[in-house]
């Protein structure tokens, strides 16, 4: 486990921003959830990584960099930050120890127009962290075939869930645990023996069951240089995921990115 | 409407006084009260006895000046034209009504409130016959009189008013006049009503209703912001083991609250032995309160501003207590808990109390401007929650005011007192969380729909006899969905209440409205 941990905080106010890494988009801020912090190892390359906020991004997935036929008039002052901050396990932003590595925010002046989406963007290397992932050498995605494929691995994997199997995801997301040793010096096998059980347990929490996978609200879009196959539907939500709850809340998430590694489709973000 | 002069009264000689000596004069039929009942003497039907007419006249040379208020402040008016009834049909500049309400101060004033009266008797059927009573309120001697035949009798009696039996102890309400019964004095005529013939007047009666005179008006100025600052400072140094940490801890609590300074000392201790010092004094600043009572100050109004700063301090104490409802925190994430807050800070300016009007009505007179913010916060928080695995903490603000502004003007008995406004805001909680750095993070959201944050109203009104300004402020603590994730596991959502719901004000029943 690293004793330093690369977080990325990202904040909005008064408006909407998706985080991205290396093209990699993993987070969509809105007026009920303002604040991300998480580490990001497993998207850093070596050599220069780009990190970008999309401010008021189109309504959907698909659209979240498509130039918007309306500009974004905030209706108050408006933000968005990110900074990067090498941090100490266990640390805070204001704790000693903690370093910026980068802060870039965009401002919005209520009531002035701004042509949307507003990209923040910016560019570092980042040296001792990133990584050749293998997933960087697979085929791009290209075709309508493809998104139906990657639509039957997440039903697949989703089906599994529903009985309480996690070995079809588990199959699946190989090379998402080898990423993730790499990123964080996690053990592969306990890494699955954890997610195994987790899941097992979750599948026997009264009312929990997954959501059906619908190819018409699913919005695959391809990210990460063509790489990637970004499994959302156009609520922004993961496919893979619990149904609400009568209270509102959705129980497990699972955020799949689809890459063909080795000729096969895998989970490997 | 306004009542003529009256020269056929002026005309008359001095007014006789009645006395307790002249009871016995009006041995017959005295009994009669208003209604005009038949006369009790069985008299020979050919000796004529009737009554031509009764007037009550209000002297108004005796009042002192008069007023109509507006925006709560008393405007002096010119002096009033003069104001009177009639029973009969005889005296016609003035108005048949059987009630003339004035307004009257307490016996013995120096400005009295005097009424004239005139009754004619067209005929006697005998010395003691033909009378007039003049009926006091309980307590006080009646005055009755024989009335000559032929002429006009007039004599004036003082309308006072007695000291109201009020025993309300509210916030206004002590000094709380509308809704009151008058006192009454009646006059009361009698005869055979025999007029040979031609139709006759048996009898009647006619009423003077008395109500206070007094007049108030309240300035009430509650000053603006205070601030309350709590903090646990979280300092972490790095050491060797990223396991370890060295925690030191130091707190602080200073402000100043609705023009009070403060400074109080106690302490308490965490779960985890941490001595936390609350340290607070109290000192009344700038909050003016200025009553006038018939234009003058030296009303006892302590009592007035004891309440007022009780109820600042009570919701004071209630937000500040907030931090108590925090679920379950954790010392090691650090705390913080400021405020600012008005309550109640503005500025209410009233004027109230009984007017006469042209004709023979007495009418509530109120006025009143409010330019209120009852309730203004700005909250800011931090504290840290435990999750497995992780240590989050949550930063959350809270903040917006609800404000009541109002004026009217009652100066007629025609539209009779109407308020009603009512305002209300929800001051929602935005909540934002992170976890401490590692492989796991965290992040809070809060739902539309689900409860945070404060929930306030507040209502000026008014009913048949009071008005009442009436506030309501809720915390409806913080619910939030905290997710928590990790890179292999996906994200999980849990619903948590990071802050329990409580009421801020009132904490008792009534408290929350105050009725003038």
């Amino acid at each position: 486990m690293p004793k330093e941990f690369l977080i990325l905080e990202t904040t909005v106010d008064n408006c909407t921003a998706e985080v991205q890494v290396n093209g990699v988009p993993f987070r969509l801020l809105t007026e009920l959830s303002t604040l991300d912090s998480r580490p990001i190892h497993q998207y850093l390359t070596p050599g220069p990584n780009k990190f970008t906020l999309v401010v008021h991004p189109g309504p959907t997935p698909g659209s979240a960099m498509t130039e918007q036929p309306e500009p974004f008039v905030p209706k108050a002052p408006a933000s968005a930050t990110m900074r990067l901050m090498s941090m100490p396990q266990g640390a805070f932003p204001e704790d000693p120890g903690v370093r910026e590595l980068f802060k870039q925010a965009w401002n919005g002046t209520a009531g002035k127009p701004v042509k949307a989406p507003v990209l923040v963007e910016h560019s570092m290397e980042i040296p001792g962290y990133g990584h050749r992932w293998e997933w960087l050498e697979g085929a791009s995605f290209d075709s309508a075939a493809s998104f139906q494929a990657v639509i039957e691995l997440i039903r697949e994997c989703r089906d599994g869930f529903s009985r309480g199997d996690p070995e079809p995801f588990l199959a699946r997301a190989e090379v998402r645990f080898r990423v993730m040793s790499l990123a964080y010096g996690l053990d592969v096998n306990s890494e699955m023996a954890r997610v195994r059980a987790d899941i097992k347990a979750l599948s026997t929490e009264p009312g929990f069951q997954m959501e059906t996978i619908d190819a018409q609200s699913a919005d695959l879009r391809v990210c990460g240089g063509g790489k990637l196959m970004d499994c959302v539907d156009r609520s922004w939500e993961p496919l893979l995921r619990s149904t609400k709850k009568p209270n509102g809340l959705i129980r497990a998430r699972y955020p799949a990115k689809v890459a063909r590694v080795g000729g096969t489709l895998q989970i490997v973000l | 409407m306004s009542g003529p002069d009256v020269p056929t009264i002026s005309a008359l000689p001095a007014a006789d006084q009645f006395s307790k000596s002249d009871e016995t004069a009006a041995s017959c039929g005295s009994d009669n009260r208003l209604g005009g009942l038949p006369p009790a003497c069985p008299l020979a039907s050919t000796v004529p006895c009737d009554i031509d007419e009764l007037v009550l006249v209000e002297i108004a040379a005796t009042r002192v000046k008069k007023y109509h208020v507006h925006h709560g402040e008393f405007i002096e008016e010119p002096p009033a034209p003069k104001r009177g009834i009639r029973l009969f049909d005889v005296e016609k500049q003035w108005p048949k009504h059987p009630t003339l309400q004035v307004v009257g101060d307490r016996p013995g004033a120096s400005s009295p409130t005097n009424i004239l009266a005139s009754v004619s008797a067209f005929a006697t059927c005998g010395p003691t016959h033909a009378s007039v009573v003049m009926f006091p309120p309980p307590g006080q001697s009646e005055i009755s009189k024989t009335v000559p035949a032929g002429v006009q009798d007039v004599f004036t009696f003082e309308a006072a008013r007695y000291q109201s039996s009020n025993s309300a102890v509210g916030f206004f309400e002590r000094f709380i006049t509308w809704g009151i019964d008058p006192v009454s004095y009646m006059v009361s005529v009698t005869s055979c009503g025999n007029r040979l013939g031609a139709p006759a007047n048996g009898g009647g009666g006619l009423t003077v209703e008395v109500y206070p005179a007094d007049q108030y008006q309240l300035k009430v100025s509650i000053p603006a912001k205070g601030k309350v600052a709590y903090s646990r400072a979280r300092t972490i140094t790095s050491s060797d083991d990223p396991g370890e940490v060295n925690i030191t801890d130091s707190s602080k609590l200073e402000g100043n609250i609705g023009g009070l300074s403060f400074e109080r000392s106690d302490e308490f201790s965490t779960d985890d032995g941490l001595t936390l010092k609350d340290e607070m004094k109290y000192e009344p600043q700038e909050l003016t309160f200025e009553f006038n009572h018939n234009g003058q100050s030296g009303d006892d109004v302590s009592v007035n501003i004891t309440k007022l700063l009780k109820m600042l301090e009570s919701a004071k104490e209630a937000i500040k207590a907030l931090k108590d409802f925090l679920h379950d925190w954790v010392p090691q994430a650090g705390f913080k808990f400021e405020f600012s807050l008005s309550f109640f800070a503005g500025d209410i300016a009233l004027a109230w109390g009984y007017k006469e009007h042209t004709d023979w009505r007495v009418f509530y007179c109120l006025s009143g401007k409010f330019g209120l913010k009852i309730f203004s916060i700005d909250l800011s928080l931090s504290f840290g929650i435990q999750v497995p695995g992780l240590l989050v903490r949550i930063e959350g603000t809270v903040g917006g005011e609800l404000v009541l502004e109002s004026q009217f003007d009652f100066n007629t008995p025609d539209s009779p007192i109407a308020i009603n406004e009512k305002v209300e805001l929800a001051i929602p909680a935005k909540v934002k969380g992170r976890a401490q750095a590692g492989i796991g993070w965290a992040s809070v959201a809060v739902e539309v729909g689900v409860r945070t944050g404060f929930v306030t109203g507040a209502s000026l009104t008014s009913d048949s006899n009071t008005c009442k300004l009436k506030a309501e402020v809720k915390w409806a603590g913080i619910i939030a969905y905290l997710s928590t994730y990790d890179p292999n596991g996906g994200q999980k959502d849990e619903e948590v209440e990071l802050a329990k719901e409580r009421p801020i004000w009132p904490q008792e029943e009534g408290q929350g409205e105050f009725k003038f």
